[in-house]
Parts: C-alpha cells; structure tokens; sequence
C-alpha cells in the first residue's frame, strides 16, 4: 500500500513537471505571438508616416531629416525643425517646398497629409535666415 | 578687423583669413554645397576652379517663361570663412579670362525684389573712395567694404553661414519673378 502511494505521488510530480513545461512552452508561444504582433503594429505604423527633409541653406552640411504621421501638423514639423536648428523663429526666416517655392510658413495648420497631397508632393524643404543688403 | 569712419560710427572693415585655413574651408564648403545644397536638385549649377582660393561658380538665371540664362560669379575666399566670400558677376573672354562685368549681357535685368532685402549696383561708392559694381548683401564680401551697418541678425555669421547662404540667395535673385532677362543681347 505504502509503495502504491509512494508510486502514485511520484506521477503526480512528473504530471505537475509536465504541466509547468507545458506552461513555460505556452508562454514562450504567447511572448512570440505578442511580439509579432507589435513588429506589425510598428511597420504599420512607420508605413503611415512621412519624411520630411530640410535643407539649412545658411549653413549648408547634410539636411535635416524628420519623420511624423500624416495627422500631425505642418506645425510639428517646423517645431522640431527649430529644436534640431537650435534657434528661434524669426519673422523674417523663409522656409520653402524645393519643388514650387511655396512659403510652408502658410500652411502650418494643415496636415502634413493634406499637405503633401494638395501643395508639396516631395516633402523638401529649403530654410535660411534674415540677411541684409538693399 | 579694424574700426574706420567718422563720429564714432562703426564701420568694421575685414582683414584677410590665413590662406591655407581660408583654401581648405572654402574647398570644403564648395564640395558640400555641390553635394547637399541647390546643385544637388536644381539644374544650371557648375564651377569652375581658378585657383586655390578662387572659383567661378555658374548659376542658372531662370526666366518666366522657362527660358535659362547662365550667369557666372567669382567667388574669392581671402576672408573666408570669417568673413563671407566676395562674389562680382564676370564673363569669359575669347581669351579664356574671367573679366568683371558691370551691366550687359552677363549682368541681369532684375526687380531688386526677392523676398529679402537685397540690391545690385553696376556702380557703388566703397570705403577706399573707389566706385565699383556691388551686389548687396550682408552674404558677400564686398557688404563690408562700403557704409554698410548691418543689424546682428543680419550679419555674416561664421558659427551659422557658409557660401551655401551667399550661393543660394544668388540663385534666388537670378530666379523670376525677381528676374527678367540679361542686361543685353548675347551673342548666339
């Protein structure tokens, strides 16, 4: 009798090892599903944003390069714009779309997908500074 | 720099950069501006080395209609990068030269009307009493040689311009509605 439970308790262990194994595997499985889940969610997401490229034509060097969803504002853009130009914005800077020569400064409050779709395909864009002379 | 003029008005007049530090920065600011700047999206563009510390630099003029005028600009870097480079409108001649010019078919007819404070004078008096053709901007050289005062904001700036600033509003001016057509016929 004494062996019989002796023998019945040791398939319990060997049932509750098999069980957590079994766990540890299910769990692997759901990390991965999630993971993969969320790469698809980030490509989905980077598919939907836009690049934008500004050329600091006072400095000159490699252009400026910025990425935002189509529902941000042509208004993000010009903040991070000064953030990366570490300066301020002043009444007399220009900031044009290469392609037209069309002000940006006019259409901040547009998407940056209405805008690319309406006014400036390629989003490229030339800033410079005040400058004197007359 | 020293400081010239009469009251006490200020006038700082440039001194020369060291002329192997002037020759790398300005060969390094052509390289990158032919690189990243105007001449790496728009058509026109070209240059054409003189010597260490000078180049002829060919900027499309853009008319109205479409029509492209070549216009060429010496570009002298004995300042350079402390000062802007000096920049004056020149035509080759027969002989091969680059020879200043100061109205005609290599000067342009333009309205002095880009969108930003800008003038070009066929003849302009300078701080050494002499007159001479000026293209009027704090981005040239020249700016400093004549009763310039520039405001701070306005003023050539070594920590935050290059020639790409100076090259770029130059193909401003020369793009309509600012510019209309070469000061002369040209000969076909």
């Amino acid at each position: 009798m004494s062996d019989d439970l002796e023998n019945a308790e040791a398939d319990l262990h060997a049932a509750e090892d098999d069980v957590q194994a079994a766990e540890a595997v299910l769990h692997a499985a759901e990390t991965e599903i999630e993971d993969a889940a969320k790469a698809i969610e980030d490509a989905e997401h980077h598919e939907h944003k836009l690049t934008v490229t500004v050329h600091n034509e006072d400095a000159g060097g490699d252009p400026l390069v910025f990425h935002d969803s189509k529902e941000a504002l042509v208004s993000a853009v010009i903040t991070q714009l000064y953030i990366a130009l570490n300066t301020t914005r002043k009444p007399d800077d220009r900031l044009k779309c290469i392609a037209n020569g069309d002000n940006v400064f006019s259409h901040e409050t547009e998407t940056l997908g209405h805008y690319t779709e309406r006014v400036c395909e390629k989003l490229e864009w030339a800033w410079s500074g005040k400058s004197g002379g007359a | 720099m020293g400081v010239v003029g009469e009251e006490r008005r200020r006038v700082t007049v440039p001194t020369p950069t060291d002329p192997e530090v002037a020759a790398v920065t300005f060969k390094k600011h052509l390289d990158d501006f032919f690189t990243n700047g105007r001449p790496s999206w728009s058509t026109g563009w070209a240059r054409y080395p003189v010597n260490q510390l000078n180049e002829v630099v060919e900027i499309p003029g853009i008319r109205a209609d479409g029509t492209v005028d070549p216009y060429f600009f010496t570009l002298g870097a004995e300042y350079y990068p402390v000062w802007p480079v000096s920049a004056a409108f020149v035509r080759k001649t027969e002989a091969g030269e680059w020879e200043p010019v100061s109205g005609g078919p290599w000067w342009p007819r333009q309205s002095n009307q880009p969108d930003f404070a800008f003038g070009l004078h066929t003849s302009y008096d300078y701080l050494d009493g002499t007159k001479k053709p000026l293209i009027c901007l704090s981005f040239t050289l020249e700016y400093y040689f004549t009763e310039h005062g520039p405001a701070d904001d306005e003023r050539w700036d070594p920590s935050r311009h290059t020639l790409s600033a100076t090259l770029s509003r130059l193909g401003d001016i020369l793009k309509a509605p600012n510019y209309q057509e070469p000061d002369g016929d040209r000969a076909p």
